[in-house]
């Protein structure tokens, strides 16, 4: 059995990268105590701010772990370009599949893959978004293996979570561990709310002017509800339900005090299966009948996509790079993890016989359930998931294990220890560009030797710094928060920084004074 | 020679009590094809609703609308007048080689994949001993009837093939399930087709009550239709509305409705001979 | 705003003030059956139960706070109340003051520790939790629609209860307790007697229902509540005159008021069916509510 030296982000052979000595230094100077109050401190922040992630019907803060992990400006540039380069291929491949078809003919993608995926909705054919963009918001997941490479692992295109973390990480790190930001520029990642609402605004039915946008929950009751709630209110839209909204004449209203509004565009984050019962589950109560065909009426744009889940199949991840290629005649940026095609005889052999090797995972289901990892598995493990795989092989890919990288992590005993790590950079698709927000969700699975990270099944997250090439690019700045500011009671005028006229600024009104004045007065 | 039929399709619901809401698809439209012009197509609606046309991903017309006052009453109906023409057939001398080529199987998977409506039965005879696709077709278009009796009320519009297959009794819907079935258990792709019979003596004005009815479209070098509920071939008297997988990807009508309890429903097909 | 979500608010308003309102009337309901002679408890319960709503013959007082206090999910008990006040707070969480909620979960959280046997702390527990909930109301509520909705539903429930409370005459069984009991009930012993008027049966009545200086009588409140309408008209630019009007004509009675001890009940029950008639008003002008779909095909 082959062993694996996973790559650590920050240390070569217990030595830290130039790229993060600076960091180094003020992590080494913190010490196990230090490092146990900063989480008490964290968590306290988190609980008053409200940040939650609902697992198994309890809300628990998502933990954040206070060490930061860094992506220097060149490879973040590689990332990037990597990410806009696949969610082009992507589109097109979407635009195709629901559309005129061409790949099949040309049998770049077996149409037996597509049309006997899941996620191939039927009702989606012929719909062409008004300005052609169907993944409004992705969430690219990425690791790096054993040799430093960065590969994709998995394409999330229908309704990625988690970015709302990624933006209160950052306000949780510069809260309890401001004094690591010294010395470091790291890009601002505040802008992607309005990033999303422009995207929003442009994906609009051409008609009006300022287009009535909602973000479509499925209720307080959901996981990712806290995140449906903030990006509404940070772009300042409104968080509507289901019940909400209803359907007439092909148009989507919304059911609101002053009467009906009409709904131009849905940031739509409940899935397919439940969106319209006139064409999904007929039980959903979540969904407004009609809304489909709303959308392909052009009355109305659904955010993401219908149907995007046919490229984010976990059986067509294979052919993604052949997609690159076809679509854009480009090589891809960034590879995939190599994958076997379960469906090629030659290559389901040589996983069946090679199980104990590599990784296998049900290309339905997500979270981490149902992956194998040949070398931890027992041999009875091996023996029933060959027998799932020979019986539905297009059920299932194989991998090389990867080892992925580490990340130095601070651990329950307060020291600081690696872990594995992935990555899930964001992107936001306008019509005319991919902007993919520098920075992202670093998750990271916080018990020792666990590769999955994924948040339901425990796992936790990082702050991710994209460092700024230069001062033009928006930074982020530790805000400095009350309790680090001198009490300004003790001070009777706070200098300004700027401008002739400086008024002095005095203490706030007391009812001592006003009853002294009077006394005075009437002495 | 051509004919010129006209068809009217008539399906009505009455509630006990009032329906607050209700959006449907309607697949009654016949289409075009080249063995078939369509020279109108009205659908009426009443309570009046408006309605949004278009093609799903099987080429069906489809006519949707929605209901949003409260009724106890809805009525749909579809009047088409269209010109049918016995089918020209392609080339249908597929060999089984020909069939077992991956490229085909990859191309047509949807036609040779079982549904839930298209499940595996047990076959008493092997279609794979005939000489050509195309001479088992025409031995499945015999042995049908000698399998299932023609009983309506037997089944109903969730069956299965399997079920009709152990009752041995169905209506056109079972037959032509069960014969997709045995279809594609031998590797002939085969689809689903919707639409209306004509079943009278052909004279001219006559009205004659009639059905919708479905039939097979058999791949076997090119798409060939047969009617396994009658034996008889396809002809101008055979309006074609939809085809796809199965009977849900061609249903006439379907959709959701609020409230009204006890549905009641009459459903009225007439054809009439116009040339 | 969300239609959904003013409902909510609107019923938020009305259960709060219910709760509140229930707790008040049970302390000293309470008190003055316990320090009753035998005659009066039986029937005295019996008239409160009736004039609160409530289904049930209680013969003491246990048993009258046991049916007040009530189950869950019947709203029109004490504990219904607060349980649907907290339901909508949950529901229109993400535009409360961020402590509300909390503070109404701590409301929630009194109620598992109510005695039936010695009510009167239980009773104070929970009004002073409640209070916490207003004070957060008062000073971090924005004023927009949910707000206006909010202290709207507060305002009309406040006239249904009293209108309740005056019309059970306590001082017709209690002859010597009964208008002070009214009084503390609502909380106005002090004001109404800073005011130096008697303290007699119609004097407390009269008071209770036109004051103008006490912020809980029908006058005032039917004032707020107009004034509360408007606003929510100015802001979704939709009509309430016809919708204001059973409160309207109650508020002009009220300011024509003369010694007719007749025209005082005639007002006093009138105050209940003008509150229901404009809840109702409020829901088909602004709420529509929908209730929930279920499909069939």
């Amino acid at each position: 059995m082959a062993h694996f030296q996973a790559l650590d982000e920050f240390l070569v052979e217990g030595q830290p990268r130039e790229l993060v000595a600076t960091l180094w230094q003020e992590l080494t100077k913190i010490t196990p105590p230090d490092w146990i109050s900063k989480a008490k401190q964290r968590d306290l922040y988190l609980a008053m701010q409200g940040i939650t992630f609902t697992l198994s019907g309890v809300e628990r803060p998502l933990p954040v772990d206070l060490v930061p992990r860094i992506i220097d400006v060149a490879e973040w540039k590689h990332l990037e370009a990597g990410i806009k380069q696949r969610i082009k291929a992507l589109e097109l491949f979407l635009d195709d599949v629901y559309g005129k078809q061409q790949l099949f003919a040309d049998r770049v993608v077996p149409k037996s893959l597509i049309v006997t995926s899941e996620h191939f909705h039927r009702s989606a054919h012929g719909i062409k978004p008004a300005n052609g963009v169907r993944i409004h918001v992705s969430g690219i997941d990425i690791v790096r293996d054993q040799h430093g490479v960065l590969r994709v692992l998995e394409d999330n295109l229908r309704s990625p979570s988690g970015v709302s973390y990624v933006l209160e990480n950052r306000r949780t790190m510069a809260h309890v561990v401001p004094e690591l930001f010294n010395d470091y520029s790291i890009r601002s990642v505040d802008e992607y709310p309005e990033r999303l609402l422009a995207a929003l605004v442009a994906a609009a039915p051409e008609r009006k002017s300022h287009p009535n946008v909602v973000v479509l929950t499925p209720g307080v009751h959901n996981s990712a509800h806290f995140e449906h709630a903030f990006l509404a209110r940070r772009m300042g839209v409104e968080l509507v339900e289901g019940r909400d909204l209803y359907c007439k004449n092909n148009q989507v209203f919304m059911r609101t005090t002053k009467g009906s509004e009409q709904v131009d565009v849905i940031y739509r984050r409940i899935d397919d299966d439940f969106l319209d019962p006139i064409h999904f589950k007929p039980d959903s109560v979540l969904g407004i009948p009609g809304i489909i065909n709303a959308a392909r009426a052009n009355n109305v744009t659904i955010a993401n996509g219908v149907g995007n889940g046919v490229a984010d199949d976990k059986a067509l991840y294979p052919y993604v790079p052949k997609l690159i290629e076809y679509y854009l005649n480009e090589t891809p940026i960034i590879p995939n993890v190599d994958t076997y095609d379960l469906q090629l005889p030659d290559a389901l052999d040589f996983v069946l016989s090679n199980l104990s090797e590599l990784v296998v995972k049900p290309v339905a289901g997500s979270g981490g359930y149902g992956i194998t990892i040949g070398p931890r598995a027992s041999k009875d493990e091996l023996k029933e998931v060959a027998k799932e795989i020979s019986k539905n092989p297009r059920n299932w890919i194989a991998q090389p294990l990867i080892a992925l990288s580490t990340c130095p992590t601070v651990v329950e005993d307060g020291t600081i220890a690696s872990r594995h790590i992935d990555f899930r950079p964001f992107a936001v698709n306008d019509g005319n560009e991919v902007w993919v927000l520098p920075g992202g969700l670093t998750r990271v699975a916080l018990v020792a030797g666990n590769v999955v990270v994924n948040s339901s099944q425990g796992g936790g997250s990082k702050d991710t710094w994209v460092l700024a090439a230069s001062e033009s690019e928006p930074q982020s700045y530790p805000e400095i928060t009350a309790d680090e500011l001198e009490d300004p009671l003790d001070s009777e005028i706070i200098p300004a920084t700027a401008g002739p006229d400086v008024l002095p600024i005095t203490r706030m009104q007391q009812q001592e004074e006003q009853q002294q004045q009077i006394g005075a007065i009437h002495a | 020679m051509a004919w010129r039929l006209s068809v009217t399709h008539s399906t009505s619901f009455q509630y006990e009590s009032e329906v607050s809401a209700s959006f449907n698809e309607a697949r009654m439209t016949p289409i075009n094809t080249p063995d078939q012009f369509v020279i109108s197509h009205d659908l009426k609606i009443n309570p009046f609703a408006s309605i949004f046309s278009y093609n799903d991903y099987f080429g069906t017309a489809v006519k949707a609308f929605d209901v949003q006052t409260p009724h106890t009453y809805l009525e749909i109906v579809s009047q088409s007048l269209v010109e049918t023409s016995t089918p020209v057939l392609g080339n249908v001398n597929a060999s089984w080689d020909d069939l077992s080529r991956d490229e085909l199987a990859d191309d047509l998977r949807e036609y040779l994949d079982y549904t839930a409506l298209v499940n595996p039965i047990e076959v008493p005879f092997e279609l794979r001993l005939q000489k050509t696709p195309l001479d088992a077709i025409h031995f499945l278009n015999k042995a049908m009837r000698e399998q299932i009796t023609y009983a309506p009320g037997s089944t109903s519009v969730y069956s299965p093939a399997s079920e009709a297959w152990e009752k041995r009794a169905g209506v056109c819907q079972d037959f032509t399930h069960a014969s997709l079935s045995i279809l594609r258990s031998v590797g002939i792709p085969a689809r689903y087709v919707s639409g209306y019979l004509y079943n009278g003596s052909g004279q001219i004005g006559e009205e004659v009550v009639g059905e919708s009815h479905s039939w097979v479209e058999a791949w076997v070098g090119d798409w060939l239709p047969f009617d396994p509920t009658n034996g008889n071939p396809v002809a101008e008297d055979h309006v074609l509305v939809a085809r796809g997988r199965d009977y849900h990807d061609v249903s006439p009508l379907k959709g959701i409705f609020s409230g009204g309890r006890s549905r009641k429903i009459e459903v009225k097909v007439s054809l009439t001979r116009i040339a | 705003m969300l239609s959904r979500l003013a409902e909510s608010s609107f019923w938020l308003g009305r259960y709060l003030e219910r709760a509140e309102g229930m707790s008040r009337l049970l302390i000293e309901f309470h008190q003055l059956l316990i320090q009753d002679n035998r005659t009066h408890v039986k029937r005295g319960s019996a008239l409160i139960s009736h004039g609160l709503g409530l289904e049930g013959e209680p013969k003491t007082a246990r048993e009258l706070v046991e049916l007040a206090y009530g189950e869950p999910l019947n709203p029109g008990t004490l504990l219904g109340s607060i349980y649907s006040a907290r339901s909508n707070a949950r529901l229109i969480r993400d535009i409360l003051p961020s402590d509300f909620y909390q503070a109404m979960n701590h409301v929630s959280a009194a109620t598992d520790e109510f005695s039936l046997a010695a009510p009167g702390r239980s009773l104070r527990v929970i009004l002073d939790r409640l209070a916490v909930v207003n004070g957060i109301f008062e000073w971090l509520a924005p004023e927009d629609e949910s707000a206006h909705f909010l202290t709207l539903g507060r305002s009309l429930e406040r006239m249904d209860l009293m209108s309740r409370l005056l019309s059970l005459k306590l001082e017709n069984e209690w002859r010597d307790q009964g208008p002070a009991t009214t009084l503390r009930s609502v909380g106005a012993l002090n004001t109404y007697l800073r005011e130096r008027v008697p303290l007699t049966s119609n004097g407390v009545r009269k008071f209770l229902v036109e004051s103008d200086t006490f912020p809980r009588s029908i006058a005032e409140c039917a004032k707020r509540a107009d004034t509360e309408l408007r606003e929510v008209a100015t802001m979704t630019q939709l009509r309430v005159d016809d919708i204001l009007r059973p409160i309207g004509m109650l508020e002009s009675q009220i300011k024509y008021l003369n010694d007719d001890p007749d025209e005082l009940e005639r007002i006093i029950s009138q105050t209940t069916s003008a509150v229901a008639q404009t809840t109702d008003g409020i829901g088909l002008r602004f709420f529509r509510p929908v209730g929930s779909i279920v499909w069939s095909n």
